[in-house]
């Protein structure tokens, strides 16, 4: 998606920098740094209501940040004409963390959806993809079900089925395996890898799961609630094993005593 | 371009599809039907020869799943990445796996939509028996936060009414005088104006504004706060802490429009006098005269007919709102359709209402 002239290959898919989230007076985070390389799977991980979900948000421009820039492959995802924030989200794929599928829709429109939006396939085409999409995440058989039909692991799943659906660059994923059992989870976690080896697409995955960030994870940006900010940038296990921080390290670490 | 596909029939049932260069959203659709028609064909063995395949996309890896699950017989890959196989094993369907809804015909959606309704009939009768077997432990358990509840309800229903009841009430009345008075000047009975007036705002118009003002505001509030409770599993938590949704959520408002709505129709019925006045001071009469020939025109009867109206409707506004509210499936749009079918329920449950209770009252001899 070259769609700014100054892209190079090395340019990071995202940029973040000095960046502040806050709630009117109330400060989320602050100064937040980190890059997201072409084809890396990133995960954000952090205590419960740290600002990991807005976090995602001011990423593709959903919510404005207090302060702080950040560019989506080379696009100002801050400042943006309708048009230019049109541009951006062509090329990422979000699966929210309550699923947001569109309750008149079966869960296989939910997924055709996007391919009717922004594709010329036509309507036999654009359901054999949404198929293999959802049999990917292997809910091919609630394929005509409603939302309201449907458990809430299926929904989660539904929702990464459609999140992937125009094989964005860029696909963030908020909590895709809450709910989900660990079996279920890890073939979530092999098609993530072999997404990203296959169309080098870029993950951003916002979970708790230990399990799944040391079997996949390149890095992992850890956020704490109560310094209210970063506290640890970089491979998983590195982190765990000899991050000057002892949160981070017990944090990846829970079963060891502190 | 390159040529992206090579068919070859092999003997008995076999099938081999070469495919060359990149498959993806540009070149997949230009090949899809020619080879899900070959692979159709392929009643013993269907082989997908990948090993010129460029770049494969989703498009691509979809082309590629329907060809095998469209291959009556068994399918082989020759060639392609090892993550190509990975995910065209994760996406492989079993066979005969059910993707669609059927569509239905005509008659058979009559049939559900009339079964539905008996349906919502059944619903009705025993939401009505919930409420009735409900009221006994709502006064047993009555305690100061059920009955702040009850008091929010009527501020609800009632206080934040007022303005669109002022409103509407005048308007009403100011029309109906209109009409009334171009009427009866014809026969040159112009002083009847204000029996007119009196008579159809205590009888009919009063109750009915504020009926109506209820379904549109307070019915309709119902049935989409019920509603959002059911889809977010309000209700379920209610449930489970032993508290009955009918007691803590559904008494407190109907109650709320019970009492609220006669007040509403006697604070209609004054507006709608008022407003009646004003096309009859343009023509010189004196409001003071016109009040008194006003309540000179109607009895206690039609006062007590106002009052039994008020009450029925408000009963049954508030009933079919928290009764749709109640019945609310899952997701948003089910949200939007009680609503409506709240609003609309209740209005024409009023008018019939009101033609019952009119023939009552015409019957008894007032
Ligand atoms: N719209 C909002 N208005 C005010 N505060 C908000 C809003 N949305 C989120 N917050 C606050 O911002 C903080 C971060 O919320 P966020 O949803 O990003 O957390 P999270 O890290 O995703 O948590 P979880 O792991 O529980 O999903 C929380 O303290 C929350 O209360
Ligand atoms: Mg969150």
């Amino acid at each position: 998606m070259a769609a700014n002239g100054a892209t190079t290959p090395e340019t990071p898919i995202v940029d973040v920098r000095n960046l502040r989230m806050a709630f009117g007076p109330k400060v989320v985070l602050e100064d937040i740094n980190f890059k997201v390389h072409k084809g890396e799977i990133f995960f954000i991980g952090g205590n419960s209501g740290c600002g990991k979900s807005t976090l995602f948000k001011h990423i593709v421009g959903l919510i404005p940040p207090a302060a702080g820039e950040i560019y989506v492959d080379g696009m100002d995802a801050v400042n943006f004409t309708p048009k230019e924030h049109q541009r951006l989200l062509r090329h990422v794929g979000v699966s929210y963390q309550g699923g947001a599928l569109f309750s008149s829709m079966s869960i296989l429109e939910n997924v055709c959806m996007p391919l009717r939006e922004f594709t010329d396939l036509n309507a036999k085409e654009r359901e054999a993809v949404g198929m293999t999409k959802l049999s990917l995440v292997g809910l091919a058989p609630a394929a005509s079900k409603l939302p309201a039909e449907v458990s809430g692991g299926m929904l989660k799943r539904a929702a990464v089925a459609r999140a992937l659906a125009l094989d964005p660059d860029l696909v963030i994923f908020d909590e895709p395996s809450a709910g989900l059992d660990p079996l279920s989870s890890s073939d979530l976690d092999r098609l993530i890898a072999t997404l990203s080896r296959l169309l080098s697409t870029t993950f951003i995955i916002v979970s708790h799961e230990l399990r799944s960030i040391f079997s996949i994870a390149d890095r992992l940006l850890l956020l704490d609630a109560a310094r209210k900010t970063q506290v640890g940038l970089g491979p998983p296990k590195e982190l765990r094993e000899s991050s000057p921080d002892s949160w981070v390290r017990s944090f990846l670490n829970p079963g060891a005593a502190a | 371009m390159a040529e992206t596909l090579r068919i070859s029939q092999g003997e008995a049932g076999g099938v081999t599809i070469a495919i060359s260069g990149p498959l993806d959203l540009e070149t997949a659709p230009g090949v899809w039907d020619q080879a899900v028609r070959a692979a159709t064909t392929a009643t013993k063995e269907l082989v997908l020869d990948l090993t010129g395949l460029g770049v494969c996309d989703g498009v691509g890896v979809g082309l590629l799943a329907e060809l095998d699950r469209s291959a009556p017989g068994q399918t082989r890959l020759d060639g392609g990445s090892d993550e190509l196989h990975e995910l065209l094993k994760m996406a492989r369907l079993e066979k005969g796996q059910d993707t669609r809804a059927p569509s239905v015909g005509f008659f058979s959606s009559v049939g559900q939509a009339t079964a539905a309704l008996l349906a919502t009939i059944h619903a009705l009768i025993s939401f009505t028996g919930d409420v009735t077997a409900a009221i006994i432990p709502a006064i047993r358990t009555l305690n100061g936060t059920r009955l702040r509840e009850i008091l929010r309800n009527c501020v609800r229903v009632g206080a934040d009414a007022v303005p669109v009841v002022s409103f509407l009430g005048l308007l009403i009345g100011y029309i109906l005088s209109v009409q009334a008075t171009k009427a009866l000047e014809t026969v040159g009975t112009t002083s009847l104006v204000p029996m007119v007036v009196g008579f159809s705002t205590f009888r009919e118009f009063g109750a009915l504004i504020a009926a109506i003002i209820l379904a549109g505001r307070s019915g309709s509030a119902f049935a989409a706060e019920l509603g959002t409770m059911k889809v977010t599993e309000e209700m379920d938590a209610y449930r489970t802490l032993g508290l009955n949704p009918i007691v803590v959520l559904v008494i407190p408002r109907i109650l709320a429009g019970v009492i609220v709505t006669p007040l509403l129709t006697i604070y209609s019925i004054v507006l709608a006098i008022v407003g009646g006045s004003i096309p009859l001071l343009t023509k010189g009469y004196s409001f003071g005269a016109y009040i008194d020939s006003v309540f000179n025109s109607v009895v206690t009867a039609d006062f007590a007919q106002a009052m039994v109206k008020g009450l029925v409707f408000g009963l049954l506004v508030a009933m079919l709102g928290c009764f749709h509210g109640m019945r609310t499936g899952r997701g948003a749009d089910a949200v939007g359709a009680s609503t409506t079918k709240a609003v609309v329920a209740g209005i024409v449950a009023v008018l019939i209402a009101d033609s019952i209770v009119s023939t009552i009252f015409y019957n008894l001899g007032y």
